[in-house]
Formats: structure tokens, C-alpha cells, sequence
């Protein structure tokens, strides 16, 4: 094993390093989040619930959940095809596929949400056919899930495409000479290798999705308890001076975005060498 | 048992096989010598089915194979790496072939673990079956990956530089486990090496590729190994 420290390191530099992150990750995440956490309760257990069972509020909570289930899933399939592909074959293109399944994330959430107004909404250009045919998809349920769909779609993709580019194909290889059909081949070859990378990329993808604002915010319509997600009806509670309810459901927005790390810690505990290596392959391979 | 007409490979521009004709009698042992570049991997990988030829014909056991996926080839395949399944025990490796097949040829538990553990015998690594790959030497992974081969009971067994990885020691006693199997099973094996000495110690003709081109085809005699006689391809 290498030791972790690096020779010839003073021990003030190393000093400084953890402090410096320290005090960063303290007053920039954890400060915030005992704000939401002690202001959620400041009213009371009684008010809290009162906030939570409000109809807007469960519909909310309801239409995220939705929004996840639906989401998460096709942007797994999508994301293990799109690894698969990019790792597996070299085809004309390949480099350009990889640099634009990373567009979400470069482009303004705002933005992937005005795209699908320009394309479903009623001036855009699908719209008058869509009105047309009394397809609703622009401030209803469709447009939030689409938008959340492009907002997440390269969670999954992003884990396991190095993984399994750093793989390779010999296993794999040696399975189909052994008589495995490709199906058999990927669910005991493949799949075994690179399912600690898939649940990180499902569970990120899934917190990406319940919490996503701007984009869905563009597309909702803010129609309350029909096209309100937890973070819009987080911010009409706001812009309400609800703020103890505000905090009341940010709170729980938050200790679902905190169940999801910890989830992924756990099972990175639990199988820390498989995680550890495919962690390190997502570091050092360029996707 | 392998015959192979006008076989061409190319991958992009340039060219790796060259219209090989080539035709192997059942039970022979076949080193497929070169130098790296010369095409003998490809070729071996055509074979096997993992890699596909532009243009040419494959018959194997006299049946055209050229459109077969490899699992369709009865063909035990050999990797340079290895190429074990990390996650899997030696047992389960060698038992994979068995478990995969479809339900109505697929073997009976008892008989898969008959079959597994006569293979580990078969490889001199009785009891090492509950061992995952990283926990074997090397000589250990690649006799895992040999009786793994032999388990689906081929008639043709292609190697990969098999040894390439490991030292003299154990190379050496790994060529003479190989040839006792080819003899014991009465299997037709191509052996892809660099190495002369060890073409001309095992095989019963050694066949050297040059740009993609057969450049020599031969027989090794009995004493005077450095100096082979040719003899007919199809002899």
C-alpha cells in the first residue's frame, strides 16, 4: 500500500489543507443546513406536520416522487446504453457523443426548460399541432418530466463510462466464446463490475431529480397542486412569507438529499474496495 | 477439421490479413508464429468469432462458421490476460460455460460439480475452487482459464500467447500440461506465441505470419530443432 502522505510534506501545509476545507464545507453546507433543520422545527413538531399535510404540500411531495420514478429509471437504461456505446465501439462521432451527453450539466437549468417551451409550447414548434390533438405537455406533468429527464441525463452515464472503458472487453470476450448469449454475458459479467457505479449514478441522478428548480420551474406553470414540485412549492411559500412552512418542507427536501449520501456512504462502506475502484476510474479517466 | 479460404482482414487502411489459406487436420497442434503486427492474433480472433473477416471462407468440423457467433463454435478460447471473471470463484469460472447454455442442454447441478471439480483435477488444482482469481498465482489463473475453456468440451482450442505473462518455470511446465491435454482429449489446438523455442517444443507444425501473409509453414523434427523441414500444409 502507498502511504497517503507524500514525502518531504511539511506538516503545517497539511494543517492548513484540512482546516482551510474544514472551515469551507462548515459555513457554506453544514451552517446552512442546521439553519433549514432549526428553523423547520422552530414552531413546533405540531406546525411542522401541519405544513407537511397541507394538500398543496403533499401534492408537491407527491409530484416529486412521481417526477423520480419515472425518471430515474429511463435515464438508467439510457445511461447504461450510452456507456456501453462509448465504450465498447469506436464509431465517427464517438468524441462529439461524449462531449454532448456532458451538455446538461454545462448548460443553464433555465435554459434545458426554455428549450422544451420552444419546442411544446403553444408558440413553439410543435405547439399548434399539440393544441391541436389536446396534448397537454408544457405547464403539466409531461414538461416537468421531460425537463428533468435532460437536466439528469448524464448521472448515469458519467459513473459508468470510465468504469467500464477502464474494464475493457476481455471478460466480456471470454463470455460470448463460452457460449453466453449478450444478455447472460451483461447480467453476469458486466453488470456485477460496474453496479456500485450504476447505484451512484441512479441515486445522484434521483436526488438531481427531485430537487431540480430552474428547468421545471420554466415548464411547470406553478399551478398549485397539479404542477408544483417540493423546491416551486418551496419558493411560493417563500415568496408567501410562509417561511416556517418554507423551511418545514425544505427541511424534508433536505433529509431526503441527506438519506440519498448516506445511503451511498453506507453501501460505499460496505463494499469499499468495488466503490474505492471504480471511484478511482471516474477520477483518472477522462469520460 | 479447420479450413480457412482467402481470408482478408483489414481495419481501416491498412490491412492486417492477407487471402490466408489455410487448412488443419484433426488433432494436429498448431504454433502460429510471428512477430507482433503480423496478424496472428487476428487471426486467431476470426476463429473464434470475436473478430469478423472482410471476405473468406471458414469451415470448422466442415461446417461453414464465417456467419457463427463465437458461442455458436464449440471453440475453447484462451486469453493472454487471463481474462478470468474477477468476481467469480475458480469454480464458478470454469462452471460458467455449463450455466449459461440454454435450460434443455444446460447440466444438472451434481453434474456441473462432477464436471468442475474432474476440470480442476484435470488442471492440478484440486481444492482451489473456492478461491477467487486475485487470490491464484499466475500459473494458477491460467490453468483456471484452460480447464474454464475445456469445460464446454470443444474440439478446437485456440491460446493467446497463454504463457507470455509468466516465468520459465512455470511456463515450461505449463507447455507440457498443454500438450498431454491435446493429446489426452484429442482436441486441435493453434497456439499463438512469439517465442520459437516454444513453438518448436510443443507444436507439430509451426506456421510464421509475415505483414498478414503464411511466409513459412513447417514441420519441427526430433533433434534437430532449429532447423525444421517444410512439409505440405495439407499433410
Amino acid at each position: 500500500m502507498p502511504s497517503d502522505r507524500l514525502i518531504g510534506e511539511p506538516a503545517w501545509l497539511r494543517a492548513t489543507a484540512i482546516a482551510a476545507t474544514l472551515a469551507v464545507i462548515t459555513v457554506m453546507l453544514i451552517l446552512p443546513l442546521a439553519v433549514v433543520f432549526t428553523e423547520a422545527a422552530a414552531k413546533g413538531r405540531a406546525f411542522l406536520l401541519a405544513a407537511l399535510t397541507d394538500p398543496d404540500a403533499l401534492a408537491a411531495i407527491r409530484l416529486s416522487l412521481l417526477v423520480a420514478a419515472i425518471v430515474v429509471p429511463i435515464n438508467t437504461v439510457f445511461g447504461l446504453a450510452a456507456a456501453w456505446a462509448v465504450s465498447h465501439f469506436r464509431f465517427t462521432g464517438r468524441g462529439l457523443l461524449v462531449a454532448v451527453m456532458e451538455l446538461p450539466f454545462a448548460v443553464s437549468p433555465v435554459v434545458s426548460g426554455l428549450i422544451y417551451v420552444l419546442m411544446f409550447g403553444l408558440q413553439g414548434w410543435c405547439g399548434p399541432w399539440l393544441a391541436a390533438h389536446n396534448i397537454h405537455i408544457i405547464f403539466a406533468i409531461p414538461g416537468i418530466v421531460l425537463s428533468t429527464l435532460f437536466v439528469t441525463l448524464p448521472f448515469v452515464a458519467r459513473q459508468v463510462a470510465p468504469l467500464m472503458q477502464a474494464l475493457g472487453v476481455a471478460e466480456e470476450e471470454a463470455a460470448l466464446t463460452l457460449g453466453a448469449s449478450p444478455w447472460h454475458m451483461f447480467r453476469r459479467v458486466t453488470l456485477p463490475k460496474i453496479r456500485w457505479a450504476l447505484l451512484t449514478g441512479m441515486l445522484l441522478c434521483n436526488a438531481r431529480a427531485m430537487g431540480e428548480f430552474g428547468a421545471v420551474s420554466v415548464v411547470s406553470g406553478h399551478i398549485r397542486g397539479l404542477t408544483n414540485t417540493m423546491p416551486l412549492h418551496i419558493e411560493i411559500l417563500y415568496n408567501e412569507y410562509n417561511l416556517a412552512a418554507a423551511f418545514g418542507i425544505a427541511g424534508l427536501l433536505a433529509a431526503m438529499a441527506i438519506a440519498t449520501i448516506a445511503l451511498r456512504m453506507a453501501l460505499e462502506w460496505q463494499h469499499h474496495s468495488s466503490l474505492a475502484r471504480g471511484s478511482a476510474a471516474i477520477w483518472n479517466q477522462p469520460v | 477439421m479447420i479450413h480457412l479460404r482467402g481470408l482478408t482482414k483489414g481495419f481501416g487502411a491498412s490491412s492486417v490479413l492477407n487471402a490466408i489459406d489455410l487448412d488443419i487436420p484433426p488433432g494436429q497442434f498448431v504454433a502460429l508464429l510471428g512477430p507482433s503486427g503480423s496478424g496472428k492474433t487476428t487471426l486467431l480472433r476470426i476463429l473464434s468469432g470475436l473478430e469478423i473477416a472482410d471476405t473468406g471462407s471458414i469451415t470448422l468440423n466442415g461446417h461453414a462458421a464465417a456467419a457463427l457467433p463465437p458461442g455458436a463454435r464449440n471453440i475453447g478460447f484462451v486469453f493472454q490476460s487471463y481474462a478470468l471473471f474477477g468476481h467469480l470463484s475458480a469454480f464458478e469460472n470454469i462452471a460458467f460455460g455449463l450455466r449459461v447454455r440454454p435450460r434443455r442442454s444446460r447440466p444438472s447441478e451434481p453434474e456441473i460439480r462432477r464436471r468442475v471439480e474432474d476440470l480442476l483435477a484435470m488442471v492440478h488444482l484440486d481444492g482451489l475452487g473456492p478461491r477467487l482469481p486475485a487470490q491464484l498465482s499466475g500459473g494458477q489463473r491460467q490453468r483456471i482459464a484452460l480447464a474454464r475453456a475445456l469445460a464446454i468440451e470443444p474440439r478446437i482450442l485456440l491460446l493467446d500467447e497463454p504463457f507470455g505473462a509468466l516465468d520459465q518455470h512455470v511456463r515450461a511446465s505449463l507447455r507440457t500440461e498443454l500438450r498431454r491435454l491435446h493429446d489426452t482429449l484429442g482436441l486441435t489446438t493453434v497456439f499463438v506465441t512469439h517465442d520459437q523455442d516454444e513453438a518448436l517444443e510443443l507444436a507439430d507444425r509451426i506456421i510464421t505470419l509475415e505483414r498478414g501473409r503464411i511466409a513459412r509453414d513447417m514441420a519441427p523434427v526430433a533433434g534437430t530443432p532449429t532447423r525444421p523441414r517444410h512439409v505440405k500444409p495439407d499433410q
